[in-house]
């Protein structure tokens, strides 16, 4: 069975029109502009965080703190994509979570190795609803999750946000080889986790020739 | 299956190649082996094509309305109109009350440290007066051992000083002045302070209610988050 998902705009958030002319708004401090901003791309801040968390609620709080974080921070805002920018606060934000939540035992994550036999079960599937590449990126998601945290968190920061290797280390306190260690195994952990539908690859890749 | 001249690389350093590490790229070894590889090419062609959905995968919505704070209640509230317009008037008036409660309570006890003051400095006075005026045993001893003088002595601060020696060393003995004395005094006491004190009294009730009455118009007016 499908884990519960959070509902999946089309695609990724494109950045404002007039996102500059926001920014600089903001910055000097009208909290309309800031607001417009944060709206924009609170599901962008969310998936991140329920990427790296796996729990709604704590992903929601982590969003929102990483929200305060980027208001206190705005005015030192220096340009490059502000979504890049907004996702690095959401990722240390979520981090602290995840550190707070491993030194308290009691509130711990969804253990990702305990969570193999919740891997998709195609017979379960809508094939209407979950045709094509929103199916694929379910379960791509469903195995994420199965991943060890510390590779899920590397794989997610890397490979689906796009931060460089540094920038993983940074937000996770980590040596750079072990970040790429951990990004690399994900990769192939992902990899036999996905091998059961694997006809789902190559779907799509006749789709993108 | 294709024979292979070289080992297997190990397959993190496939996963470095297949997600485009330079120096993975930059190793001609490597990159002729995958290419001849039957079991390493699709296992990288296929991590690529993992890489490449994963940078694809959406943004997600939040399962719960999301508390953008700290700005967004206060930048969502109307700019302008009657509620927000008082309630900006809240902090200024919050201050001021605190400011009289301040001042009239730094009034008062400046007032009664005045009082003490003006009680010490008179109470050689009638001391002297006392001795001078007849009984030597009247003056030194209710001064000496007796705080009911100290009333006597406002009552004599506060504007009847020569009314005061007369009256306690009329009396005759220590013990039956003290009594007199001492009504008297606790009377004029009362009625001096009254009137000094009287404006810094009210500036602090002022200022307390002044305070209170903004901070709850400020709580009362506050929009609520989430």
């Amino acid at each position: 069975m499908l884990p519960r998902d959070p509902a999946r705009p089309a695609s990724r958030t494109a950045p404002l029109p007039d996102e500059e002319a926001v920014i600089a708004r903001a910055a000097a401090g009208d909290r309309t502009a800031f607001t417009q901003l944060i709206e924009h791309y609170q599901s962008a801040c969310y998936g991140l965080a329920w990427r790296l968390l796996g729990d709604p609620d704590q992903a929601a709080d982590a969003a929102q703190d990483a929200f305060v974080h980027a208001y206190d921070a705005i005015a030192k805002y220096r340009g490059g994509l502000f979504r890049s920018w907004l996702l690095r606060i959401t990722a240390n934000a979520s981090y602290d979570i995840l550190r707070r939540a491993q030194r308290k035992p009691t509130t711990t994550l969804p253990d990702a190795e305990e969570g193999e036999a919740e891997l998709p079960d195609r017979s379960a599937a809508d094939p209407e609803a979950e045709a094509g590449r929103s199916e694929l990126y379910r379960y791509l998601d469903a195995a994420l999750r199965l991943l060890p945290q510390d590779q899920r968190t590397a794989v997610v920061l890397c490979d689906v946000y796009g931060m460089d290797y540094g920038e993983v280390a940074d937000a996770t306190e980590s040596a750079l080889g072990t970040v790429k260690s951990r990004i690399h195994r994900g990769r192939l952990r992902l990899r036999e986790l996905m091998a059961e539908h694997r006809e789902l690859f190559r779907n799509e890749r006749r789709l993108d020739r | 299956m294709t024979m292979q001249h070289t080992p297997h690389p190990d397959d993190e350093r496939l996963a470095a190649y297949a997600g485009g590490d330079s120096d993975a790229l930059a190793d001609s070894s490597l990159a002729s082996h995958v290419t001849t590889c039957d079991r390493c090419g699709p296992l990288v062609d296929e991590l690529s094509f993992l890489r490449g959905a994963l940078a694809d995968l959406p943004d997600l919505a939040p399962s719960r309305p999301l508390r953008l704070i700290p700005p967004v209640w206060d930048a969502s509230a109307p700019a302008s109109g009657p509620r927000s317009w008082l309630r900006r008037l809240t902090a200024p008036a919050m201050a001021a009350g605190a400011g009289l409660v301040l001042v009239g309570a730094v009034g008062i006890g400046a007032t009664g440290i005045a009082g003490l003051a003006g009680k010490s400095a008179s109470f050689g006075a009638p001391q002297d007066a006392a001795a001078s005026v007849s009984d030597r045993e009247v003056g030194p001893v209710a001064g000496a051992d007796s705080p009911s003088l100290a009333p006597s002595d406002m009552r004599g601060s506060a504007g009847s000083p020569g009314s005061v020696a007369p009256q306690a060393m009329g009396s005759g003995t220590p013990a039956t002045p003290r009594p007199t004395a001492e009504d008297n005094g606790r009377t004029d006491y009362e009625t001096g302070s009254s009137s000094s004190e009287q404006p810094w009294l009210t500036l602090l009730i002022a200022g307390i209610g002044l305070f209170g009455i903004s901070t709850a118009l400020r709580f009362s007016l506050s929009p609520r988050a989430g």
